[in-house]
């Protein structure tokens, strides 16, 4: 069964390239519902989609964006942040409140589709972007990352690419996304309690990721 | 700066702290020793212990400045706790008689310790010292019903010795604002000599900088002018690109904005641009303060790679809390880039595509 997503997004070239980038994805995924306010994934078709792509801006001045998240995340609900803004502390903000993934606009192309995936699995995902504003961090209440957590996210940021970070590291892909993944259920372990957190780390003990005794 | 200022601060606290203990042990063993033995008589047997104790104290208060600046906190209690026990023992052994009592060596030789071993904390303490010390020695005269002439005759002197005693404990006061300016000049003129080296090396380095403009661009342009150069060949393209960024590059530094390393990387990514270059931009982390020629090593590699490789480019800046790191995705240039000397500098190229880094360590 293909995965069901609601987007919304103000910018109708947005909402095409996006259906263009899930028509060709695989496992299959189906945009049930696109609009360009948040009240499409609250409303029959767009409210039973296993993820909500939002872009920031759609809600103007009505609501801050971290209201509308809020909401969105405490109804159980996937959401991932495909937004325009490039500031971290927007990105760090909406890691705290419990969203599946954040990417910026520039990422769409390389990293919605994975992270979409990854999202209606409650698996973790942590595109570029992100990756730069977690290494960034100067909040007082962060998790503890390793030297080799921060080299990962660093060079992740840097490349966009797990085979050049590998490369570069003498290490496989394959551990690189281990780094990342860790560092995302790290993340999923502190701050405010979101249902997809605990989903999020119920995935990751079930896949033998972490044990409980890790988090 | 903080270290060296509290260091000033120590060595001025435990000079004074020696001059202190040396008022106590001379008054113990010069002078009431001295009169002890010109007058014939020994230390009375019951004060003995007491004399010894406290002549333990001075010992260890010496050793402790001895082999550090500062006394440890834990001996400084102990010391204080055995004072108090010796001034609870003579009070104990003296006889009721008041002036006497007062007069007794015990009363200042236990309160020069005390200032000694207590120089350096709050006066509170030093206070409540001294309180628990007189208390000790003139409570059971009061509470033996000594009439009130022969209390204010033992007022006299143990409110002379005491108030005296705590006088001195408040020149620590003195000593720390003493100690607080001279780190304050300090860090001044430490602040001055930075500032003025700094400006003789951005000086140099600019002229250094518009040297190297004579070298490498000049001739571009003699070139043209002779028309021993073509416009339309793209080596010459390319290194017309490479100047205009170091141009644009130069005139930009004496713009006053927030971050400026952002704003010079932007003035390379206008340059890039025009020269067919689509280029992403990510820039993470506040800004630190970069200083001008770390600045441009930081930025000379990326510049070179960036106007030259005309394809897409993803550029990011990262400020993290000890390192800022500049780095470049994009095709490889046929040239290899000129290497910073004073950054760190990382670069890989596969599949055609180039990678590389130049970061500066902030901390």
């Amino acid at each position: 069964m293909a995965i069901t997503v609601t987007v919304v997004d103000d910018h109708p070239a947005i909402l095409a390239g996006i259906r263009a980038w899930y028509a060709l994805a695989d496992p299959p995924v189906e945009v049930v519902a696109a609009g360009a306010s948040v009240g499409v994934a609250w409303t029959p078709p767009g409210d039973k989609a296993d993820v909500v792509v939002l872009d920031l801006n759609v809600e103007h001045e009505a609501v801050s964006y971290r209201t509308t998240v809020r909401r969105l995340v405490d109804a159980g609900r996937r959401v991932i942040v495909y937004t325009m803004q490039e500031d971290e502390d927007v990105a760090l903000s909406c890691l705290d409140i419990g969203v599946s993934a954040f990417l910026t606009k520039a990422e769409g192309n390389d990293h919605l589709v994975a992270a979409t995936v990854a999202a209606a699995e409650n698996r973790p995902y942590l595109a570029p972007a992100l990756a730069g504003a977690i290494v960034a961090n100067r909040q007082a209440q962060q998790p503890k990352l390793s030297d080799r957590e921060r080299e990962v996210l660093t060079q992740w940021f840097q490349c966009e690419s797990k085979q050049l970070v590998a490369d570069r590291m003498s290490i496989t892909p394959r551990t690189v996304g281990t780094y990342l993944d860790r560092v995302r259920l790290k993340y999923a372990n502190v701050g405010r309690p979101a249902p997809t957190k605990a989903a999020l780390l119920a995935r990751a003990i079930q896949d033998g990721y972490v044990d409980i005794d890790e988090l | 700066m903080v270290d060296q200022a509290s260091l000033v601060e120590r060595r001025l606290l435990a000079t004074a702290r020696i001059g202190l203990l040396t008022v106590a042990v001379a008054m113990q063993f010069g002078f009431y020793g001295a009169f002890r033995l010109s007058a014939g008589t020994a230390i009375p047997a019951a004060e003995m212990p007491v004399y010894a104790t406290l002549g333990v104290v001075a010992v260890g208060c010496a050793a402790g400045l001895l082999f550090r600046t500062r006394l440890l906190a834990p001996l400084r209690w102990v010391g204080v706790t055995v004072l108090l026990g010796c001034s609870a023992a003579m009070s104990s052994i003296l006889t009721l008689d008041p002036v006497p009592r007062a007069e007794n060596w015990s009363l200042g030789v236990i309160g020069w310790y005390g200032v000694a071993l207590l120089f350096d904390v709050r006066l509170g303490w030093v206070a409540a010292f001294f309180g628990v010390h007189t208390t000790l020695l003139v409570w059971p005269v009061v509470a033996s019903g000594a009439p009130l002439s022969q209390l204010s005759a033992m007022a006299i002197t143990v409110v002379a010795v005491v108030v005296f005693q705590f006088g001195v404990a408040l020149s620590a006061l003195l000593v720390r604002a003493l100690a607080t300016a001279a780190e304050r000049t300090a860090r001044e003129e430490e602040r001055l000599r930075i500032s003025e080296e700094a400006a003789v090396a951005t000086a140099g380095h600019r002229a250094r900088r518009y040297a190297d403009l004579r070298v490498t661009t000049l001739p571009l342009l003699a070139g043209f002018a002779a028309g021993e150069l073509d416009p339309r060949d793209p080596t010459v393209r390319r290194l017309c690109a490479v100047e205009a960024a170091r141009m644009r590059r130069l005139f930009g530094e004496s713009e006053d904005v927030e971050d400026r390393l952002a704003h010079d990387l932007g003035a390379i990514i206008d340059v890039a641009e025009r020269h067919g270059a689509s280029v992403h931009l990510s820039v993470r982390g506040s800004p630190v303060e970069v200083p001008a020629p770390v600045r441009r090593d930081l930025l000379a590699p990326i510049s070179e790679a960036l106007v030259t490789a005309g394809s897409d480019a993803r550029v990011t800046v990262l400020h993290s809390p000890d390192t800022v790191r500049v780095s470049i995705r994009c095709a490889a240039p046929e040239l290899p880039v000129t290497r910073p000397d004073t950054v760190e500098f990382t670069e890989s190229v596969s599949n055609g595509q180039l990678w590389m880094e130049t970061a500066w360590r902030s901390r």
